[in-house]
């Protein structure tokens, strides 16, 4: 007959080795004591019904449909993150260029020249407000996480 | 990852995410919403690093938090879904078919009067069949700490399942 203390502590360690969890040492230590332990014995087969029952619970399905529409969601949502982001960023690219090229250019119209400038600076000031204003708004959207 | 990857990797790890989802939330149409934010943020830029265990632990981490702050959003308290058609298609023959639901639908009750920490770490361990380092990943607790806590969540609803054995006739 087996110690109760001794039971007291293999107890937890019943579990990690229902679960392939211990050490070789520990495992064999369970080993010898519930072969001579039939409170143990008992113990570990109670718990290993428990695993088989709430292994073997029915949980419910997802669907295919809703899977494939989901999936498809999240990656239109990136995709159209990097589409966005290579719109603007090319587009910054060209005005860019663009003024450059017009500021350097020789013309004898400086009112002319000073007009679109101006019709530039104030297009950027409004995209670059839509932008902010965006912004603002996916922090209260749910999926914030996603990265434009 | 790459693209084509990631969506292997997700597949595979999607069932096990809406079930963790269901679980935690009680209602299908909340683990579908989980479910979805955290296939979007597997896509996004700070996604998955082999760095951090495997895909299936991180995933079930991501599901997990969306779910407690989907839980906390909307105070509601969970409720265990049970699903009959699940059954159905399972077994042909009606008496193990019969003996299945009564057991299953005695695990499911007990299961469901748990304290939310234990009904998580059972079904993380005995329904997805997690490593106890995937468990440590997902709860974020050490991982010295699974075994014993899954062995209280085993030894309790042990308890309540003896409990109800020893109420029948
Ligand atoms: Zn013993």
């Amino acid at each position: 007959m087996t110690d109760r203390s001794d039971c007291d502590e293999i107890d937890e360690l019943l579990s990690g080795h229902i679960d392939g969890e211990l050490t070789q040492g520990a495992r064999q230590r369970v080993e010898i004591h519930v072969d001579g332990c039939a409170r143990c014995a008992a113990r570990l087969d109670e718990l290993k019904a428990v695993r088989a029952g709430v292994g073997a619970l029915p949980i419910a399905q997802l669907d295919r449909e809703t899977w494939r529409k989901m999936m498809n969601d999240a990656s239109a949502r990136t995709t159209r993150g990097i589409g966005w982001l290579l719109l603007i960023g090319g587009g910054i690219a060209v005005l860019g260029f663009a003024i450059y090229e017009f500021l350097l250019a020789e013309t004898d119209t400086p009112l002319l020249k000073w007009g679109l400038i101006a019709f530039y600076v104030g297009l950027g000031v409004l995209l670059l407000a839509v932008i902010r204003q965006r912004m603002l708004a996916r922090k209260t959207d749910r999926y914030k996480d996603v990265e434009i | 990852m790459e693209r084509a990857q990631l969506r292997l990797a997700l597949e595979q790890a999607a069932p096990s995410g809406y079930a963790l989802a269901l679980q935690l939330l009680g209602s299908r149409e909340d683990a579908a919403d989980a479910l979805q934010d955290a296939v979007v943020r597997a896509f996004g830029s700070d996604s998955y690093d082999p760095a951090q265990g495997t895909f299936k632990a991180w995933f079930l981490a991501v599901v997990r938090n969306r779910c407690l702050d989907l839980r906390r959003q909307r105070q509601r308290r969970p409720q265990v879904e049970f699903d009959e058609t699940t059954f159905a298609a399972a077994d042909a023959d009606p008496e193990t078919l019969l003996a299945r639901d009564e057991q299953a639908s005695l695990v499911a009750t007990e299961l469901a009067g748990l304290p939310a920490e234990q009904r998580e770490i059972l079904i993380l361990r005995e329904y997805l069949d997690l490593s106890y380092a995937e468990i440590a990943r997902v709860l974020s607790v050490p991982a010295g700490t699974v075994m014993s806590r899954l062995h209280r969540a085993r030894s309790a609803l042990a308890d309540r399942l003896r409990r109800r054995d020893d109420d029948r006739p």
